[in-house]
């Protein structure tokens, strides 16, 4: 960069200065480098080691033109649309039911609640071994009350994928119906009653006054259970492995298929990438709803 | 706020001395053990050799899939353990990482065992850097496996069959155990979910790949020249070779004499199954199911109730090769210590060390090293698995794996390519020959 100096001036040189912080500044910047560290160290960083990672366009190219990818693609998509909607219908339902007042519903809701709490592994592995076609107990079962062979429910691709959007809804429908329970115990009960006064029947409060107040809810549930279950590694994995032949992958468990199993981590970040731009739109609009509920 | 700066440097240089006044001079990550005695041996030769040099080593040990998985994970993150081991390495990566240049030359830890190595142990070790051109020594050998069969004879009993009805002979064989033994043991055990035959059948175990190795080999197909390193797929005969294969290994499933679930089997799997007494008949590629066996207190079961057996003959009866497998220890190019870790690896492939090492895997593994080879445990007639087992490797003929003469056919292993096909024929309902294709296509897009 040029530097011009006027004519006749002697350039003197500037003393450095120093940067006086008042007492309040410093003490401002103590107590905000530390999540300003934190926050690099674990969003910034990750992220862009991240981005890195699976930035070579030659992985994309790998990863396009493997027919197990876009298999697993329509897999992700059929997972959500019928996991979360399924698992959110019910948990509106069933949060309806664990409303009621009477004393041993609180009991069963604990119990209801024990497949959210007990952790994955031993669950999901119990439903492995439970589906298996030779010795699992379901099939055991039908033999045994029914003298009918059971179907390979983890051999057969639909079946086996059939199994994980159903081990998924099992294991996460209690953490929904919990929220959409709270939801509902928020309504005002005077709202119901007023509606009683009315004659309205069971159907039209719900109409009426449940589903109006619950509606923000249970729609920012969705959302947020979308995004949660894009990442749901464990109900595929624990429960298929992503087989029979690979046929009941998301794209999560193969993105760990990549990297791990083909040692090709770049195309295993890119495979996950590619849900991006899926689910920064779902992040933007979920934050938008909370900031809207704020405001 | 100077003061508290300074005591905050001054805590944080603390903590780091301190971290690296606990850090070991040796990092290893290695392979678990299924049985106790195994890893009790490596954690002997670990304190002996700390002993004898005064150095520090840590060690690490993780499962079968993790091992490699963890290193992968070290390596792109440019801090690999000083030395590692893995049941996996070979068919999955050694060969491959020799290539890419990752990992260091070991040639003067190999020299002090190169006259006493088998010649297939040699071959494995020596692999093209693709960076140099050059074929080099990038693997420390430390042991070998092949496929073996093993039976419930106390089954067969049952069912009034004996092990001299076996046939020899190829498709006999298979039959014999879908055809014969499957129906006489449902029959005489009154259980209809018993079968006959305990063959992997999944994409995702190696044990499917190592399996059909044999099938390959029944057929007299080779995928590759080991003269070129070249793929050989284009030969209508070897093509052909590989249809009858897959058809072959395919088979006993279709007839449904091998359970449905093996589609999804894992490597342990094809064990558990045996062992749960649902299959009479396991091909599996080292003793791990008779040695889960040894310490039970029932001796019966090791010694009479289960019998290992030498592969079948091939379909016009000559003897089939064995392809072998073997185990590596590597040493990575940006490890920390890797003058140590050699000193290690010297002291571990001695005889004093190796030797009880392979004996605590209760055979499960097998000798590179002809002096271990020659140790009374390895020449003990009373064990009956041990005894098929030494004639396996020593008396009949054996291949290497086909990686062995070009490193890019690992992807081909990586990806279960093999597998793929098996699961094309027995869950999609293709013909063999339309697997095979597919296979072929593959391989060349991976191997070129």
């Amino acid at each position: 960069m040029a530097v011009s100096v006027a004519p006749g001036r002697a350039v003197e040189a500037a003393p450095p200065r120093r940067v006086r912080w008042s007492g309040e500044t410093a003490w401002g910047v103590a107590f905000v480098t530390p999540y300003v560290v934190l926050f690099a160290a674990l969003v910034v960083w990750p992220v862009a080691y991240g981005f890195w990672l699976g930035a070579s366009p030659s992985a994309f190219a790998t990863l396009f033109a493997d027919p197990i990818y876009l298999e697993s693609a329509w897999n992700t998509v059929v997972f959500l649309a019928l996991g979360v909607n399924l698992k959110l219908f019910l948990a509106l339902l069933l949060s309806g039911y664990l409303a009621q007042s009477r004393p041993w519903i609180r009991w069963l809701s604990v119990l209801f609640l024990l497949p959210w709490a007990v952790p994955s592994i031993p669950t999901i592995f119990s439903f492995r071994w439970m589906l298996n076609s030779e010795w699992g107990m379901l099939n055991g079962l039908l033999w045994e009350l029914f003298g009918i062979e059971g179907p390979w429910w983890l051999v057969d691709p639909q079946l086996a994928f059939g199994s994980v959007i159903f081990v998924h809804v099992w294991k996460y429908l209690p953490f929904w119906t919990l929220i959409l329970l709270a939801g509902r115990m928020a309504i005002p009960t005077d709202l119901y009653e007023a509606a009683t006064i009315d004659g309205a029947s069971p159907l039209q409060k719900f109409l009426f006054v449940t589903w109006p107040q619950l509606k923000n809810l249970y729609v920012t549930s969705t959302l947020l259970s979308t995004i949660w279950s894009l990442g749901d590694f464990n109900s595929v994995y624990l429960l298929t492995g992503g087989g029979p032949a690979e046929k009941t992958h998301v794209l999560a468990t193969l993105g760990i298929r990549y990297a791990f199993n083909l040692h090709q981590i770049d195309v295993g970040v890119a495979c996950v990438m590619t849900a991006l731009p899926f689910l920064v739109p779902l992040v933007v609009i979920l934050i938008r709803r909370l900031g809207g509920r704020v405001q | 706020m100077k003061r508290w700066v300074r005591s905050l440097l001054a805590a944080t240089c603390l903590v780091g001395m301190a971290g690296a006044a606990i850090a070991a001079d040796l990092q290893i990550w290695w392979n678990k053990s299924y049985y106790p005695e195994e890893d009790q041996q490596f954690d002997k030769i670990v304190k002996d050799f700390q002993a004898k040099t005064g150095k520090t080593v840590e060690y690490v040990m993780f499962t079968n899939e993790d091992v490699p998985r963890k290193v992968l994970a070290a390596l792109t993150a440019g801090q690999p353990p000083d030395l590692s081991y893995a049941f996996l390495f070979d068919v999955q990566h050694t060969a491959r990482w020799a290539f890419e240049d990752v990992l260091e030359d070991v040639s003067d830890v190999v020299e002090t065992i190169r006259p006493h190595l088998l010649p297939s142990a040699i071959e494995a070790i020596t692999l093209l850097n693709g960076k140099t051109g050059q074929k080099g020594v990038y693997a420390m050998p430390v042991a070998q496996q092949v496929e073996h069969i093993h039976v419930w004879k106390d089954m067969l009993d049952q069912a009034g069959l004996k092990l001299q009805d076996v046939p020899r002979t190829w498709n006999e064989y298979w039959d014999w155990w879908c055809k014969t033994a499957q129906p006489a043991v449902r029959k005489a055990t009154g259980n209809r979910n018993i079968f006959g035959v305990g063959q992997p059948m999944s994409s995702s175990a190696s044990d499917t790949f190592f399996a059909f190795m044999m099938f390959l080999n029944a057929f007299d197909t080779k995928v590759v020249d080991p003269a070129t390193g070249k793929l050989t797929v284009d030969d209508p005969k070897v093509r052909e070779g590989m249809i009858k294969a897959l058809a072959s290994y395919t088979q006993p499933f279709k007839d449904r004499c091998v359970p449905p679930g093996a589609v999804n089997w894992s490597d342990a799997d094809n064990n558990v199954n045996f062992l749960n007494r649902i299959t009479i008949m396991v091909p599996n590629p080292s003793l791990s199911i008779p040695a889960s066996q040894y310490n039970n207190p029932d001796r019966s079961v090791y010694m009479e109730k289960m019998v290992t057996l030498e592969w079948p003959d091939k379909p016009d009866g000559r003897p089939i090769e064995y392809t072998t497998s073997i185990k590596t220890a590597v040493i990575f190019k940006n490890s920390k210590n890797k003058a140590l870790a050699k000193e290690f690896m010297k002291f571990f492939l001695q005889p004093d060390n190796l030797g009880p090492y392979l004996e605590g895997s209760l055979a499960r593994w097998f000798p590179v090293d002809k002096r271990l080879i020659e140790r009374p445990y390895w020449k003990d007639q009373s064990d009956p698995h041990r005894v098929v087992q030494v004639r396996q490797y020593t008396q009949r003929p054996q291949v290497p794996f086909p990686h062995v003469h070009n490193h890019r056919l690992i992807l081909v292993n990586a990806e279960n390519a093999w597998g793929k096909a098996v699961t094309r024929v027995v869950l999609d309902n293709w013909t063999p020959d339309k697997a095979v294709d597919e296979l072929i296509a593959r391989m060349k897009e991976l191997v070129g």
